[in-house]
């Protein structure tokens, strides 16, 4: 008898009466901090959120403005070659201010390997989700340039839309782009990288990005 | 020597052990601080968010093989291996293989109990294979040539000038007592490993049925670089983690990071559900899920111990424990530690050799009032002493004295006709008792608090007990 065999009879012969499968509230209900208000005030609630945790938060107009914002990041860069996802979003930014487009590598050629995407000092990419009550991003590898660019780089700038900020984790998990498309990794990114592994002293960018930026563009969307 | 007398010595040695008291108290109370706020902060109803994560976990176990089986077959579709090792030495022959097969030097490994469980370290150096442990606080056992202190936080017990001490000496990088330098250090130190590791080893924290998912907490990046850069990602993961829908994560991340850290969120979560296949996609291109039983169906067969199983291994009741923060992680001489290790050893690795942890513990309940899956885990210790009694063949005398002294204190009397004999051989009790030289004995009332009630209330009769 293979080793999955013998796992699983022995599970089965022991296993517990049936029960259903029980309902759990949604997070309005199982969180004090569930943002219950308009709209408006989910980005507010996002940027502090941000903030707590030491991430930079931008608010723009246009894909224009979106953009003098990324080039006034990357001055701050700790190098001076960039890598982006060339997705949707980010496209529609580097038309509208095409001098910024040819600053970036795009992440999706074959020929990258780690020791390039290590590089880079930034990686620009889009994102799935913004949740307003952690302060978190999600992104799919698939639509955001790949596991390494997001990770990488001493620096994510992260582009989104305010269609794209959610309240809380529910919504974002119970997504189409979460139950029925085809994906293989995403991640929950909340602040940069962090550590207190040392007395519990809290270091920032332990091994991942030691800064998170976000650009939030208001009154775009992407199609 | 027995574990029973390494662990007392260890034990003795490190309640005696003042600075390692005062690191660990300070540590404890500073996440304490940060969890209490948290709690308040996220949770509408700490108690129900605990019962509802509960009844997941229990949901989840009843329908254990189902789930794991659907699990399997939606990773396998995406390109996944699951191999189902019985045992340690399986799993361990398993990664044997793979490295050998894809010819890989340079492993990096990502925190995992688990992979502590089975061993995994001596293992890789046994077969003179590279391996670095990539978590900062595991890379600092590593270098220093210990085991973790503590599940969530392995080098708890280590001071800054301790490390600075440590990184001066392993990594050869000038002296500094800043925790920002040092994390920078060893960030530098180990981006090569990444960048140039054939393989990534990393554990899971949950394992989705409905999604086909492994899912990974953090905060520092490793476990993420740890499953983009190298071309083959394996994955050691306990059958137990199993959670049914990819929606339940919404409950269990915050809770677990709540209760490992006081974060609301860990920096990062991911969701892995298989390599990355399509041609210009990046991340690994082979992707090993293996299944540990290891004694979790053993643990699973016992309805008195099933709940076990429960566990998301957030370390609160290592915290929690008076006992944990007295001797420390290390005397424990076992991959988990504290309240929750002192129950699930015994089953893990033998009753007789190891039902000695059970009574470390003073059975006062604070593991069970913060653990976040509701786990009445001093009962579980209580009953872990039972059974391990049941199963022990004690010395004739012991049992007849055992016998005799339930006799006596099933009945009032006997126990107040005992008491001024009792009290008369107290200088005895004094000089060949070690507990009695070490700590000295209390002297009696003059009067038994039976005697005081009888004179003051003789309405109430205190000596109603004989049955
Ligand atoms: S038993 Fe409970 S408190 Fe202890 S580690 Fe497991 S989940 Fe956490």
């Amino acid at each position: 008898m293979t080793a999955k065999k013998k796992i699983i009879t022995k599970l089965r012969t022991a296993r517990a009466a049936e029960i259903s499968l029980p309902r759990v509230g949604s997070d309005d209900n199982i969180f004090a901090d569930y943002p219950r208000s308009e709209a408006g005030n989910l980005i507010s609630i996002f940027k502090n959120n941000m903030k707590k945790l030491s991430g930079e938060f931008f608010m723009v107009n246009s894909f224009t403005e979106a953009a003098e914002t990324i080039e006034t990041l990357l001055q701050s860069a700790e190098g001076t070659k960039f890598c982006a996802d060339f997705s949707p979003l980010c496209r529609k930014i580097f038309t509208a201010y095409p001098r910024l487009a040819g600053r970036f590598e795009n992440a999706s050629q074959q020929r990258l390997n780690s020791v390039d995407f290590a590089g880079f000092a930034v990686g620009l990419t889009s994102a799935d989700f913004l949740v307003a009550r952690t302060g978190s991003v999600l992104l799919r590898s698939l639509a955001a340039g790949g596991r390494r660019l997001s990770v990488l780089p001493p620096m994510h700038i992260v582009i989104a839309t305010t269609a794209q900020l959610l309240p809380s984790l529910d919504e974002a998990l119970h997504s189409v782009q979460f139950q029925n498309a085809d994906w293989r990794y995403a991640t929950i990114i909340t602040g940069p990288s962090r550590t207190s592994d040392i007395e519990k002293i809290l270091v920032l960018g332990a091994h991942g990005p030691k800064r998170l930026a976000v650009i939030l563009v208001e009154g775009e969307t992407i199609k | 020597m027995t574990e029973n007398h390494l662990f007392l010595k260890r034990a003795r040695q490190k309640s005696g052990d003042d600075a390692h008291r005062i690191k660990i108290q300070k540590a404890i109370s500073t996440y304490d601080t940060k969890v209490d706020e948290m709690i308040k902060r996220q949770f509408t109803d700490w108690q129900n968010a605990r019962k509802s994560a509960a009844a997941i976990k229990e949901y989840a176990l009843a329908n254990l093989p189902d789930l794991l089986l659907e699990f399997e077959e939606k990773i396998s579709k995406r390109g996944a291996r699951v191999l189902w090792a019985e045992t340690a030495q399986q799993a361990r022959q398993f990664i044997g293989e793979i490295i050998t097969r894809c010819g890989g030097q340079k492993i990096i490994k990502s925190k995992s109990m688990t992979s502590e469980e089975i061993g995994l370290n001596e293992f890789l150096a046994g077969q003179g294979i590279e391996n670095w442990e990539s978590d900062l606080g595991e890379f600092i056992v590593q270098l220093a040539g210990e085991k973790p202190y503590h599940i969530v936080t392995p080098a708890m017990h280590k001071s800054r000038s301790e490390i600075a001490d440590l990184f001066a000496e392993k990594l050869g990088i000038e002296r500094t007592d800043s925790a920002e330098e040092l994390t920078m250090a060893a960030r530098q130190h180990l981006r090569q490993a990444f960048v140039t590791a054939d393989i990534g080893i990393t554990g899971a924290n949950f394992i989705i049925a409905d999604a086909g998912a492994i899912v990974m907490m953090e905060n520092e990046g490793n476990g993420r670089l740890g499953m983009a850069c190298p071309k083959v990602h394996i994955v050691l993961v306990g059958i137990e983690k199993v959670l049914p829908r990819l929606g339940n994560l919404a409950l269990f991340l915050p809770l677990l990071t709540t209760s490992g850290t006081g974060q609301q969120l860990t920096c990062y979560n991911s969701i892995v559900r298989g390599p990355e296949l399509a041609p210009d996609s990046d991340g690994p291109e082979e992707m090993f899920v293996i299944l540990l039983d290891n004694g979790r169906s053993d643990i699973y067969a016992q309805d008195d111990f099933r709940r076990l199983l429960h566990c998301i291994r957030c370390g609160a009741c290592l915290n929690a424990c008076p006992v944990f923060r007295t001797i420390g992680g290390h005397a424990y001489g076992t991959a988990y530690q504290g309240p929750i290790g002192s129950v699930v050893t015994p089953q893990l690795r033998g009753l007789a050799e190891w039902r000695h942890l059970a009574h470390a513990s003073t059975l006062c309940g604070a593991c069970s009032a913060v653990c976040p899956v509701d786990l009445d885990l001093h009962h579980l210790l209580l009953q872990t002493r039972r059974v391990a009694e049941k199963n022990r063949k004690s010395k004739f005398y012991w049992r007849m004295a055992m016998k005799i002294w339930a006799q006596c204190f099933r009945s009032r009397r006997a126990v107040e006709l005992l008491r001024p004999i009792l009290k008369l051989l107290l200088p005895v009790y004094k000089s060949i008792l070690p507990a009695a030289k070490r700590r000295g004995i209390p002297q009696p009332a003059k009067k038994s608090f039976a005697q005081i009630m009888k004179q003051s209330q003789n309405s109430i009769k205190p000596e109603r007990t004989d049955r």
